[in-house]
């Protein structure tokens, strides 16, 4: 079969995919660049972000875009409630306890979940559900167009945050020096808090723009845990623009292997450049620059 | 000498008492010795040498589906089976072990390595039709020695006894030699111990490779206990986390609390499954969660660590 008229579609998908594994990642990365402690619940808050879009649509009637002013205020006050009572007492502990903290609150939102919600997959649907764009002869699902813009601006506003304001310089300072930072007179508590918020609470925002077009299941969020730190550590652990890279890469390998060889196969290639990079390039495609 | 003649002893009235279990009892015997092996095994490199795997479940799933393989198509016995699961989880724990640690990778990237080679090989798996594919592969009931089956549960009972009891003598021995003391100085001060002329990659290398020789061996006695083996259940990160957890829980780095979580929190699982009757799915990880957050708040040391203390109190 000639597979060379299915490529155009195959990258635009993969960078619609892209888009949205960067965001993921962003916030996974900044969590790590600022806390250093490695978040492996970071797609479950994704997944509760998906689940209050579909509570929204099955109690409220609301739109999965609607729903997003509830879904990211809530979504944040989760990550707020869960830095003051697990990730700020570990701060200082040592990276085995940090992790298994972390895997822990994983293993209870992910069951949590499940045990509400069954393992039964849910659909949200939106107006603009089976919308399509077509562009030539590829076909664009229009809510998968708007998030992946949404995802791509969030990622730049984050950027300019961190780099251009004055909270921004406080977040780097904490995160460069924790002691030089608080000698300096900045609350690195305060900064923790608030970068831990952004980074989880920002899929608080991609959770409902991506409902339209994906199912909620409670296992969605280790997928994209998984996902994000390939594409984090592709990227560089705790780097922005490594970040936004590392998901265009992912998204791409994952949808033109998709192509080539269908199935799971492509999940062996992921995996397989991310053994690599961390066999041999663990400081990933742009090095050490952090933050 | 002291240590190797307790082990006995503990060995000799467990195997006493199997045969008076309720079925019930000794399902849940062969499960808590079972987890034990994988969690003693994780021990050895993730707390004994301090480096944290995520994928132990890569060499269960190795030794499992390799003796499957060898008994379906050839009519190997999985006593064989067993030998050369052994082998290939030490290959396979040296081999990671060596890639990984040359390139001085640690903590949290080693974590992810083992994770992601663990996912890989499902993936693999899933992907080869001789190997049953996604689908798994169904062992025919044929209840034989030879067979490693048996028609009651006391057989598995004293086969999985005897597969804990191997990796615990193993414990001991490493803890009493040369090496046991290698692993400590590398897991406490990684530098000092290159210092002190301490070749710290092959001490880790070895550590790796024993760990993975022992869990490996659990997977052959698994396969033959259910008659039923696929990628999800023997390559899944759910095995893996509860080798850590059960360590974690029942405490980091000393000889034997592995155990003593795998004996608290199995039949707890067990009990819950009972109680709730499939309702509720995921509960007891959901306690799991909560259990292993609240160890590492309160007792970083584990149930093990709460215990010594307790003793050391009475005595004082």
């Amino acid at each position: 079969m000639d597979l060379l008229p299915l490529l155009p579609q195959a990258l635009a998908d993969g960078l619609l995919l892209g888009a949205v594994y960067a965001i993921v990642a962003v916030g996974l990365t900044l969590t790590f660049g600022v806390l250093r402690i490695v978040n492996f619940a970071h797609g479950d808050f994704l997944a509760l972000g998906l689940y209050l879009t579909y509570l929204g649509a099955i109690w409220l009637h609301l739109d999965p875009y609607l729903s997003l002013v509830l879904v990211l205020p809530l979504v944040t006050l989760a990550a707020a409630f869960v830095y003051r009572l697990l990730i700020a007492p570990i701060i200082l502990a040592p990276e085995h306890n940090q992790i298994v903290v972390t895997l822990g609150l994983s293993l209870i939102l992910q069951n949590a979940m499940l045990a509400i919600f069954t393992a039964d997959l849910h659909a949200v649907p939106s107006v603009l559900s089976g919308r399509i764009v077509n562009i030539g002869n590829v076909f664009i699902q229009a809510a998968a167009l708007i998030a992946s813009a949404a995802s791509i601006a969030v990622c730049l506003g984050l950027y300019w945050l961190l780099r251009s304001t004055e909270l921004g310089r406080q977040i780097r300072a904490a995160a460069q020096d924790r002691d030089a930072a608080l000698m300096s007179g900045v609350n690195v508590d305060r900064m923790y808090l608030i970068a831990f918020c952004i980074g989880v609470g920002s899929l608080g925002l991609v959770a409902p723009l991506i409902a339209p077009f994906n199912y909620v299941s409670p296992s969605v969020g280790s997928n994209f845990t998984l996902t994000a730190f390939i594409v984090v550590v592709l990227g560089s652990m705790g780097n922005f623009v490594g970040a936004l890279i590392g998901g265009f890469v992912i998204g791409l390998v994952e949808a033109v292997g998709g192509l080539l060889t269908g199935g799971s196969i492509n999940f062996i290639i992921t995996y397989a450049i991310f053994i690599l990079f961390l066999l041999f390039r663990p400081e990933g495609l742009l090095g050490g620059r952090r933050l | 000498m002291k240590s190797m003649l307790a082990l006995g002893l503990v060995v000799a009235l467990l195997a006493a008492v199997a045969p008076f279990l309720s079925i019930y009892g000794q399902h849940i015997f062969v499960l808590v010795a079972l987890y034990g092996a994988v969690a003693l095994a994780w021990n050895i490199l993730g707390g004994m040498a301090g480096q944290m795997s995520l994928g132990h479940a890569l060499f269960v799933g190795a030794g499992a589906y390799l003796s499957t393989a060898l008994y379906l198509n050839l009519g190997l016995s999985p006593w064989i089976g067993l030998v050369l699961a052994a082998c290939l989880g030490g290959a396979l724990g040296a081999l990671m072990g060596y890639t990984v640690f040359r390139r001085k990778l640690s903590g949290v990237y080693f974590a992810l390595v083992t994770l992601a080679l663990a996912e890989m090989t499902l993936h693999i798996v899933s992907n080869v039709p001789a190997l049953g594919a996604a689908n798994g592969l169904a062992i025919p009931a044929q209840p034989s020695m030879a067979n490693l089956q048996f028609a009651s549960k006391l057989g598995y009972c004293y086969v999985a006894l005897g597969v804990l009891a191997v990796v615990a003598v193993a414990i001991i021995a490493i803890h009493r030699s040369r090496l046991g003391y290698v692993f400590l100085a590398i897991r406490e001060n990684e530098r000092s111990a290159a210092a002190l002329g301490i070749d710290v990659v092959q001490g880790k290398v070895i550590a790796a490779a024993i760990s993975g020789a022992l869990a490996a061996l659990v997977g052959p006695i698994y396969a033959n206990y259910v008659l039923f083996i696929d990628p999800e259940s023997v390559f899944g990160i759910t095995l893996s986390i509860d080798a850590l957890l059960f360590s974690f829980v029942g405490g980091l780095g000393s000889l034997f609390g592995p155990l003593l979580g795998t004996v608290v929190l199995v039949p707890l699982t067990e009990l819950l499954r009972g109680l709730l009757a499939g309702r509720l799915a995921g509960i007891h990880l959901i306690i799991y969660g909560v259990i292993l957050v609240l160890v590492m708040r309160l007792a970083p040391r584990g149930l093990w660590g709460l215990l010594s203390d307790a003793i050391a109190r009475r005595r004082a």
